[in-house]
């Protein structure tokens, strides 16, 4: 038995019929339930949803054997997990953003505001760039304009959000999509059952 | 048929201890404080960069031990071989709090004249200690110079740092993505995303890394590792796994990460330090560390309960409530005297108050 865990939303939903349609179907799967696991023991599945950021700490302590995450989840948690395959769905990028026509002042510690604590401190340690940060947990795209820091780090999709916001992409950072995620521990006991599932995924992958 | 066996953390010392003692190796038991200089002079060699420091009386910066292996190989006595083994506590920062945790480690490290006999040794002693907490376990084993072959073959001087960190998380498809980006030839890395992928038993894997590495020195001697483990017979644990990096500062040779089925946290790492014990005048150095820490939960909550309670009230005489309680314990059975049923109490109950024998 796999225990699978999905981050809730679209995403969740995407990759499950990519599961399902690779063989790993559960019968009695339905998202818009409240149920929060959902078994199929003749597939030898079980999934279960969570909130998106928590699914690299479910699987990095072992509740599940796999799981489903962005890029910048993995990397802002640091769990240490193996990653095992590029799903190349929920694809967008982390970048830098700040109000059309902004240009650093050198001279003073840059403020970055962010939900990425982690990813802004990394990069800009990389660039040896004195900055503070201020972490937000929604509308990112508010705090230039309102004078609360110069620049953001957040997910950046289409765009649209900045240029409705006079603001730009000044530096892109690193592509995303979601990834397949494995314990590194689990993945030892049940090497064979979690390859054939990245197999078959990447087969499911290779026709679409 | 696999069996969990732990039981308690002392009963697994107990039976590790008596296993290192009956190979010779004797124990070590050390202060829990060292000069912060020596972990300074060696920070990549440990898991956590924070420590807790102190001045002593004369001024000199003191710490609370992070790590044992560099304390034993510090105070060897270079030319002579050494076999210990410690039960002992470290210091380090929780990874999600930041705060500092003692953590109990119990292990091995044997110094000086390590050669094939001595490895096969060490790596036995391993899967045995694992084997004393659950007959459901693997023991992984990597040798670093497999993979550090190909990705100094990629010319990845400027951005080998990038490489391990896609290569410890099994990421074959950024490995492949930034390798692409940095002009790296396709079949190298197409070569490095087998090795990195393959894994698995001593045969399988073997085939594999000779395909992608070539057949290397490094490669030789994990050839080598499996033949041991075979005639020992402990192959089927054995695991071999090329995504195990270590500081190629510390590290030469095998490194091994030990599994317990039910914890889903490695439970014991080691490896062989030559370049660690080099610096301390030693010719080489192996050994390994079991985290008693990560089994604590192993094995599911424990009730905390007796098996059986005797209740007594201010009539029972003490004498007879002391030999009630040890005629439980002469039958292998836990007991506590107690005044009044626990709740929920499902055990043996003897009652010895006077209303009971009315």
């Amino acid at each position: 038995m796999l225990n699978i865990a999905l981050p809730k939303g679209r995403l969740g939903e995407k990759v499950y019929n990519m599961l399902a349609k690779a063989g790993y179907a559960c019968e009695e799967f339905d998202s818009g339930s409240r149920k929060l696991i959902f078994t199929d023991e003749k597939n030898g599945v079980s999934y279960f949803w969570v909130k998106p950021s928590d699914v690299p700490i479910y699987v990095e302590h072992g509740a599940a054997d796999l799981g489903v995450a962005g890029r910048d989840v993995i990397i802002e948690s640091g769990a240490d997990v193996y990653e095992l395959l590029d799903l190349k769905t929920g694809v967008c990028r982390m970048a830098v953003a700040a109000k059309n026509g902004y240009t650093d002042d050198l001279s003073r510690p840059l403020r970055v505001a962010t939900k990425f604590v982690n990813i802004a401190k990394n990069y800009y340690d990389g660039k040896n760039r004195d900055i503070n940060i201020i972490k937000l947990s929604g509308s990112i795209e508010l705090a230039p304009l309102l004078g609360l820091s110069d620049v953001i780090v957040d997910i950046v999709e289409t765009g649209t959000t900045l240029r409705e916001n006079n603001l730009s992409v000044i530096e892109e950072i690193l592509p995303l999509s979601a990834r397949l995620i494995a314990n590194k521990a689990r993945y030892k006991f049940k090497q064979a059952e979690v390859t054939a599932v990245v197999d078959k995924l990447r087969k499911e992958l290779d026709n679409d | 048929m696999t069996a969990c066996k732990w039981n308690n953390e002392e009963e697994l010392c107990f039976n590790l201890q008596k296993l290192y003692g009956g190979f010779g190796y004797q124990r070590y038991k050390m202060g829990k404080f060292e000069e912060y200089s020596l972990y300074l002079d060696n920070k990549n060699f440990l898991k956590s960069q924070s420590v807790i420091t102190f001045n002593d009386h004369g001024g000199k910066l003191m710490a609370l031990k992070p790590d044992v292996t560099l304390s034993i190989v510090k105070n060897a006595a270079p030319g002579q071989p050494r076999k210990v083994y410690y039960k002992e506590s470290v210091y380090r920062p929780d990874k999600t709090t930041g705060e500092f945790r003692e953590i109990s480690q119990i292990g091995l490290e044997l110094l000086g004249g390590v050669d094939d006999a001595a490895t096969a040794e060490v790596l036995f002693l391993a899967a045995k200690s694992l084997e004393e907490i659950d007959d459901d376990y693997i023991l992984d084993v990597a040798h670093p110079g497999v993979v550090a072959g190909l990705i100094e073959d990629c010319g990845a001087a400027g951005f080998a740092g990038e490489l391990y960190a896609f290569v410890s998380a099994k990421n074959t498809h950024d490995l492949k993505n930034f390798c692409r980006e940095k002009g790296v030839d396709e079949t190298l890395s197409d070569k490095l995303a087998a090795l990195v992928s393959c894994g698995g038993d001593c045969a399988s894997a073997l085939k594999t890394a000779e395909q992608a590495a070539g057949e290397t020195k490094s490669l030789g001697i994990l050839r080598s590792v499996c033949r041991a483990a075979e005639a020992l017979g402990i192959a089927d644990k054995i695991r071999l796994d090329f995504s195990i990096v270590g500081d190629a500062d510390y590290y030469k040779g095998v490194m091994f990460t030990g599994y317990v089925g039910g914890s889903p946290y490695p439970v014991l790492s080691g490896g062989r330090y030559d370049k660690l014990a080099g610096k301390y005048g030693i010719d080489s150095g192996i050994g390994f560390a079991l985290y008693l820490d990560q089994l604590s939960f192993y094995g599911g909550a424990k009730s905390g309960g007796t098996d059986a309670v005797v209740l007594y009230d201010d009539t029972t005489a003490p004498a007879r409530v002391v030999a009630a309680v040890k005629k439980f314990a002469d039958g292998g059975l836990t007991a506590a005297a107690v005044r009044s049923l626990p709740d929920g109490f499902g055990g043996k109950i003897e009652d010895l108050r006077r209303c009971a024998d009315a």
